[in-house]
């Protein structure tokens, strides 16, 4: 089912090892909703950011599993994507 | 790094430190730095987190706090190494001025290790000490030695002075007026007249009293300080009623000194009395040589000590004072007494017992630094060899565990102690030297004091 409003597409900036490393190179990642698209985090971004996005990969992460006693049970998937920016352009939240 | 320094009492000394803004900033780096490496933060690697996260995650505060902690003992060191001072403990640290941005400013206390400016010790005086073995002295040892060995032979008539009694006595001792008398009783007890606990109307009491008499009469015991659980009591002055049976009346038989007293007393050791004399002087004259020489050096240590200026924290004394304290209550329980007792057995007060001991305690010093001071002037040195003799010398002083205390000595620790004993030791041989020496002995050469022969001075018999 797509996602019928915009701004439920980003779920949080992903400020990690990974997270900041890649934003030095001007592409930033993010959680998304696990039903968008690339061209809603484009369109998500740029409206919730004012920045022009050139590229938008996206990946799908399984969750992981969880184990109590004999059981085993996963947490849900999730959804990330990594958002390349125009050259010099940033998004505040990384650059704390 | 400006560093001024002040005096606030002698010995002690009070750096104020003022540090640039930017080695606040360069300190707190590397604080963030430090801290990177043990904070955890959510979705890094201990150390791998972005500076302002961390410093989000930790709060400002106590990044300046890690930087100050570092800083501050950073730079003291530093400034007491540019000053060159010697401080004798950590010192006390206070923060006058911490705001990122402003030059950092905090101040240290500390006690310096004690200064002397020696004074002309090589020229001081004292009153020289005499080796004199008197007359008198001799004969102290000889009727000791009788009395030693006095016989007691019974005696017809009265009792008199130095006689010994056998006789029952009952003592009723007044008590409070509420409860009744306390009577003791002792019989057949051996009193000697004059040398008994009782006070000291007894001996007249008991004068002139023949074999079989019984008498009463009324003595008082004085007043007797006493500490309980209340503090400081006073039994009062009590009346007792004395009631005496004399049974038996002894006198003094005090030993002639003939040449079979000789032979008893030296253990077959000298045959005639001359010969006893001799020996009796030889050892009082090297005793009084021993006594002489420590008199000596203290005078000279004294006389340098006064002679020279010091320096000293008030602190470093009151330490010294307290482990001679701490020294003083140890050997008093290893009498199985305390010190409190002693106090008041003497008539002294906690306050003039600690007065002496800070003496004590600031001669030592002084002695000490002096001493220390004199050796590095004088050029002095200890040699591997003499602290090896020192150590053996001990050791053999413990003939049941020699190899142990020998060990214990010679770790590198208590070497230093040693030499460091000996160094001071000559130093004070120096010292001695400047004034003449130590004092020698008039009456008796070298030869005679070894081999105890007689001596033409020791020739007189003692009166009976």
């Amino acid at each position: 089912m797509p996602v019928s409003d915009i701004w439920e597409v980003l779920r949080r900036p992903l400020i990690t090892e990974k997270g900041t490393a890649l934003a030095a190179e001007g592409k930033f990642l993010f959680e998304v909703h696990p039903d968008c698209t690339k061209a809603q985090v484009k369109q998500a971004i740029e409206r919730a950011f004012k920045v022009s996005v050139v590229a938008v990969n996206i990946a799908v992460m399984p969750g992981k599993s969880r184990r109590w006693k004999r059981w085993t049970a996963y947490q849900s998937d999730w959804k990330k994507a990594v958002v390349t920016l125009k050259p010099g352009e940033r998004i505040e939240l990384f650059d704390a | 790094m400006k560093v001024t320094t002040e005096k606030p009492e002698p010995g002690v000394a009070t750096l104020t430190v003022e540090l640039p803004p930017e080695d606040f900033t360069t300190a707190v780096d590397k604080a963030l730095a430090r801290i990177a490496g043990r904070t955890s933060v959510p979705g890094f690697r201990r150390g791998k987190a972005p500076r302002n996260l961390v410093r989000r995650q930790v709060g400002e505060a106590s990044v300046n706090e890690e930087a100050i902690n570092h800083l501050i003992p950073e730079s003291y060191d530093k400034a007491i190494e540019e000053l060159g001072l010697s401080p004798i403990e950590r010192p006390k640290l206070a923060i006058v001025q911490a705001d990122p941005g402003e030059p950092l400013i905090f101040t240290a206390t500390v006690a310096l290790r004690p200064e002397v400016t020696p004074g002309e010790y090589s020229s001081v005086e004292i009153e020289p000490e005499v080796i004199d073995v008197s007359d008198e002295a001799v004969e102290r040892v000889i009727s000791q030695l009788r009395e030693s060995r006095t016989t007691w032979e019974p005696k017809d008539g009265s009792v008199g002075a130095d006689d010994m009694i056998i006789a029952d006595i009952v003592m009723d001792l007044e008590t409070d007026a509420s409860s009744e008398n306390r009577r003791t009783e002792r019989n057949g007890s051996e009193i000697i007249i004059g040398k008994n606990g009782f006070p000291p109307g007894f001996d007249t009491g008991v004068d002139g009293m023949a074999v079989g008499d019984t008498r009463t009469f009324a003595v008082i015991w004085p007043a007797v300080p006493r500490t309980g659980e209340d503090g400081e009591t006073e039994v009062a002055p009590r009346e007792a009623l004395f009631t005496v049976t004399v049974h038996e009346l002894r006198q003094q038989s005090l030993p002639v000194v003939d040449d079979e007293f000789v032979k008893s007393v030296s253990e077959g050791q000298f045959e005639t009395l001359d010969a006893l004399l001799a020996d009796i002087r030889a050892r009082l004259t090297v005793e009084s040589i021993r006594n002489a020489r420590s008199r000596t050096e203290n005078k000279v240590v004294d006389a340098a000590i006064a002679g020279a200026t010091f320096e000293i924290p008030a602190r470093l004394i009151e330490l010294e004072a307290h482990y001679l304290e701490d020294e003083e209550r140890e050997s008093f329980s290893r009498r199985r007494m305390t010190i409190e007792r002693y106090l008041q057995v003497t008539g002294q007060t906690q306050e003039s017992w600690h007065a002496q001991l800070h003496d004590a305690a600031e001669r030592q010093i002084k002695a000490r630094t002096l001493l220390d001071a004199i050796v590095e002037r004088e050029g002095l040195v200890v040699d591997t060899s003499e602290v090896d003799r020192e150590v053996a010398e001990t050791a053999a002083s413990y003939p049941t565990d020699a190899a142990r205390v020998r060990k214990e000595l010679n770790s590198a620790d208590s070497r230093r102690r040693i030499s460091t004993s000996i160094l001071r030791h000559k130093a004070i041989e120096k010292l001695v030297g400047y004034v003449g020496g130590y004092p020698e002995p008039t009456t008796l050469t070298k030869s005679e004091l070894t081999d105890g022969q007689s001596h033409s001075e020791a020739e007189e018999t003692p009166s009976e």
